[in-house]
């Protein structure tokens, strides 16, 4: 069809046709099984987790030892933390009953302290580039095969 | 149902390599295929998984000795003296089958149907662990054995195949695997004949290497997990590790896929040729990795981690000793007393070794101990933690 033909189609707003109606049935398909997938999918408690600190793993404990770490910006360390002692921006997580909270910060936005306890899915804290992600299965060295 | 369209349809879209789980034979073609350095196109890539997954099919409708009209069918059915005729690549099987049923002094045979069937390792217990078996009595195993020479088979002109035994039947499954590897190894270099090839395939657990490991702009050898034979209760993945391996076939035998317990005893599906029931002398896993200088690397690999993990562990050690010389051989065999034994040039890490290798900030720990080859006993006591696995197996239903 030319230019022509395809303006007067156009116009008469043609474009959108009876067989349109299977693409736009398959495309709200797809959302409607996704979104289930997103909320019916079990989700398994995880067992360990992992910090990440400027895109790198720095940490990785189980999630089934009691424990209270202390994470500091800038060396990205994670180290046992010692009741009472002073910190500079720093994130001390506790592990406890098998889920990892962030119990105290110095970020200005407080949001991974008010996540709270979890056992899947992760923890963010943006201020200090830090993120904890929570893994489904003990964590393992990669390997090619 | 709409969650697992997402999730097929999600998975479909990201799988990085062909993976075929609908037939009863899994294998995985990596598309990380380099001809001379140059990843080949996803387009070149599906053509060449989808021959590989036709030669895959083939051949499993040549080996199944329960598939009706198959080579090993007509060969199990065949009469005393009766020529069967095969296709070329059964015949070739069968021919490599018998230098290695000599090389090992009978460790190996495909020879052990019956004995297999004997002992319920039949389709219909898969994954029945803990279901109590048929005890085969004393008679039935010895009067089987008698039926289990493989050198009453006689590969004539013409690929013809005779029994001396009409009741002789075959199962190549302790190295049809290893051979499929081979195969599609064949295919790939047939297609790209002239020039260099590296690819990596894996039939259930038999693994194909050729080349190295192309890692953000450089190639290495590859780091392979040797599975857990314990993971079920250590929880713990890989046991043990390979690395730097570049141009090799490895297979891993375990009792730890195809067994069950009964009794308070691990019955695998490795059938010892001498005493004709499940193996049992206290090795709970082999790997055995076989450089592709070997002709047919792949079913070798496979036929010698059966044959091994069948043997008393002394001769075991030994036995991959001779391979080491021979072929360049890497064994790896794992006891029940979670020791461990290496033999060969490659190199094996346990755990907190590999990594400190790749740098992991992982703590881990390790589950198996290193034991020299001078330490090693016939007799191998369980440990706790086998004790505890067993008992965990015996529970799940």
């Amino acid at each position: 069809m030319d230019r022509e033909q395809k303006a007067a189609l156009v116009r008469r707003q043609k474009y959108f046709v009876f067989g349109d109606v299977f693409v736009f049935a398959a495309a709200l398909l797809l959302i409607a099984a996704l979104t289930a997938f997103a909320f019916l999918a079990p989700r398994e408690e995880g067992n360990s987790f992992t910090v990440w600190y400027d895109g790198r793993a720095v940490f990785t404990a189980s999630l089934a030892e009691d424990a209270v770490y202390v994470f500091t910006v800038g060396s990205g360390s994670v180290v046992r933390y010692e009741e009472g002692a002073d910190h500079e921006a720093y994130n001390i997580i506790e592990v406890a009953d098998g889920k990892v909270r962030v119990r105290e910060a110095d970020c200005r936005s407080q949001d991974c302290v008010h996540r709270g306890a979890a056992d899947w899915g992760e923890i963010v804290c943006l201020p200090h580039s830090m993120r904890i992600e929570i893994n489904g299965e003990e964590a393992q060295p990669p390997v090619d095969y | 149902m709409l969650a697992a369209a997402a999730l097929a349809l999600a998975g479909a879209l990201f799988t990085g390599c062909a993976e075929n789980v609908d037939s009863f034979i899994e294998y995985s073609l990596s598309d990380e295929l380099y001809v001379d350095g140059q990843r080949i196109s996803s387009y070149e890539y599906a053509e060449l998984a989808a021959d590989v997954g036709d030669l895959i099919a083939e051949t499993e409708a040549l080996f199944d000795a329960e598939a009706e009209g198959s080579d090993v069918f007509r060969i199990n059915a065949a009469a005393a003296g009766e020529a069967v005729t095969v296709d070329a690549r059964t015949y070739a099987l069968l021919s490599l089958c018998k230098q290695l049923y000599a090389e090992t002094d009978g460790a190996f045979t495909p020879a052990l149907y019956d004995l297999s069937e004997l002992w319920g390792f039949t389709p219909a217990y898969e994954g029945r662990y803990s279901d109590p078996r048929p005890q085969p009595s004393a008679e039935a195993v010895a009067e089987a054995l008698t039926h289990s020479d493989f050198s009453g088979v006689t590969l004539g002109a013409g690929n013809t195949v005779t029994k001396a035994d009409g009741e002789t039947k075959i199962d190549l499954g302790g190295v049809a695997k290893g051979y499929m590897t081979d195969l599609v190894s064949a295919l790939i270099e047939e297609r790209y004949a002239g020039h260099t090839v590296e690819y990596s395939a894996e039939v259930m657990s038999n693994l194909i290497l050729a080349g190295g490991k192309h890692d953000s702009g450089s190639v290495r050898g590859y780091n392979i997990g040797i599975t857990d034979p314990r993971a079920a209760t250590t929880g713990t993945a890989q046991g043990l590790y390979l690395t730097s391996v570049r141009d090799a076939a490895i297979s891993t035998s375990s009792d730890a896929y195809r067994f069950y317990v009964y009794e308070g005893n691990i019955y695998s599906h490795i059938i010892d040729p001498h005493t004709g029931a499940p193996s049992q002398n206290g090795v709970i896993s082999v790997t055995v990795c076989v450089p592709l200088s070997a002709e047919y690397a792949g079913a070798r690999a496979d036929a010698y981690s059966t044959a091994g993990f069948c043997m008393p562990l002394t001769d075991a050690l030994a036995f991959y000793a001779r391979l080491a010389e021979e072929y360049g051989v890497t064994a790896v065999v794992i006891t029940q007393d979670f020791c461990y034994y290496t033999v060969g040039s490659g190199t094996v890490l346990n755990r907190k070794e590999y990594a400190d290798y790749i740098g992991s900030p992982l703590t881990v720990e390790n589950v198996y101990t290193f034991a020299e080859i001078s330490s090693a006993s016939d007799t191998v006591a369980r440990c706790e933690q086998e004790e505890a696995y067993i008992a965990y197996i015996a529970g799940l239903h």
